[in-house]
């Protein structure tokens, strides 16, 4: 019988291990998780395991997807290897959940980690600008996603500038790109007043990348508030969960983030209007001032020339009182000298034989005095 | 991207608000308020005009290397 190569125990582990890196650098194991544990909360052990075999497996806490639970299907792309102390292991590279039931579980148990963390706390949510003028759109470009987006932003809104990002939005390579999307938006020397994260509707599979824990946490991290729309209504990532606000649709967060330029226009014709009825108040409300003004000194007027008209009234009276004639009326009479025209106020004045003109109301008498008697009992 | 001089929509719509509001005021003089009209036709025409008239910019930005996909 042939006894083969001969080797020392070293000598063989390390040429099996050659072996292995030359045949299979790396493979994808699938099966389901048994006996996981963690150490020092930094090395992760397990296995994986199926109907005819299990196989251990070893790596670290970064390179878990999430919470891991016994029971999962995961699919694990690792590097085999002989240990010289401990025998058969797989090193993981990375890992991934399979299967509806575990993708399920797997985000379930990523949510309860990031909810306790305080991730979706409503308070940490901020308010959108509304509308925004610069957006950054981080989406697949020959995605339905991204088409329907642009089209509802464009019928709806004008003037924004959008900084577009193309990556993938499903298989392993998406969660690295999506979040250094999300970087290199926050980055820029003028970043975008809005991040907007969206793909269309798939399986859960394909919807995986928006519920790592990567990308939900670079949602949540960004500096830049986020609308995440991801999928269908119903199936809600984490990505969505952690953004400022969520859409149901790539074509909503186009709805939520920019108003309708219709009803805008609207909006402008009816403030011009109001402008035109509101310039015309003014006018008129000046135009009443100044009729008010006109009356009142119409009114100050009038009431002067009343009272001026009563005053004249009251001298007319007392004129008329003092009128000489009207004494001449009441039977006295005004005698005056015949040759002065003086007139007579004494005897004194008056000889005998002297001609007096005397007035009464309607005739002048010419009188020759005959006497002079003066009151007081004396003749002149 | 619009430079930051340049007022946003939304602020011009509130100055168009903020003269609508002046010129309903009960003590607005004559020809202040037709300094308010004259300002409040001048916007509404720029609000209508971006409206109408302005269009959205779509700057495609390369994915810079970013970290390797750890899932």
């Amino acid at each position: 019988m042939d006894e083969g190569l001969s080797f020392s125990v070293g000598e063989f582990v390390a040429l099996l291990n050659q072996t292995l890196e030359f045949a299979y650098p790396t493979a994808t194991i699938t099966g389901e998780v048994a006996n996981f544990k963690t150490s020092k909360g930094k090395w992760v052990y397990f296995d994986l395991k199926d109907e005819s075999a299990t196989v251990r497996f070893f790596g670290t806490v970064y390179q878990l997807p999430g919470p891991i639970e016994n029971g999962m299907m995961m699919a694990v792309v690792g590097s085999p290897r002989l240990h010289p102390l401990y025998g058969f292991t797989v090193n993981v590279v990375r890992m991934r959940p399979v299967g509806e039931g575990s993708i399920k579980k797997a985000a379930q148990l990523l949510e309860a980690k990031l909810a306790a963390e305080g991730l979706f706390d409503a308070d940490r949510k901020r308010p959108l600008p509304y509308p925004p003028q610069h957006i950054g759109l981080v989406a697949s470009a020959e995605s339905a996603a991204y088409k329907d987006f642009i089209k509802v932003l464009n019928a709806r809104w004008r003037g924004v500038a959008i900084s577009f990002i193309d990556v993938q939005v499903q298989g392993e390579a998406s969660p690295g790109q999506v979040v250094a999307a999300i970087d290199q938006l926050n980055s820029l020397a003028q970043p975008p007043e809005v991040i907007v994260v969206t793909r269309g509707g798939g399986s859960a599979e394909d919807l995986q990348s928006f519920s790592t824990e990567q990308v939900t946490r670079a949602v949540a991290a960004s500096r830049v508030p986020t609308i995440v729309a991801i999928g269908h209504e119903v199936d809600i990532s984490l990505a969505e969960l952690a953004a400022d606000q969520r859409a149901s649709t790539p074509s909503n967060a186009a709805e939520l983030l920019v108003p309708d330029r219709r009803s805008r226009l609207a909006d402008v014709y009816a403030a011009r209007e109001q402008l035109a009825r509101d310039a015309q108040l003014v006018v008129q409300r000046l135009a009443h001032e100044l009729t008010g003004l006109h009356e009142a000194l119409h009114s100050a007027t009038a009431h002067i020339f009343e009272r001026s008209r009563q005053t004249l009234d009251a001298q007319r009276h007392i004129l008329q009182a003092y009128d000489p004639h009207a004494a001449l009326q009441r039977g006295y009479a005004i005698v005056r000298s015949g040759s002065a025209g003086a007139v007579i106020r004494s005897g004194s004045s008056v000889q005998a034989g002297a001609a007096l003109d005397v007035e009464l109301h309607d005739a002048h008498l010419t009188m020759t005095v005959k006497q002079v008697t003066m009151k007081g009992g004396h003749d002149d | 991207m619009t430079k930051p001089t340049k007022p946003t929509y939304q602020e011009l719509h509130d100055k168009l608000d903020a003269v609508l509001g002046r010129l309903q005021a009960s003590d607005v003089r004559v020809d202040e308020a037709v300094q308010l009209y004259e300002e409040g036709l001048a916007l509404a025409k720029t609000l209508e005009t971006h409206l109408q008239e302005a269009e959205n910019r779509i700057t495609e930005l390369k994915l810079q290397a970013g970290k390797p996909a750890a899932v």
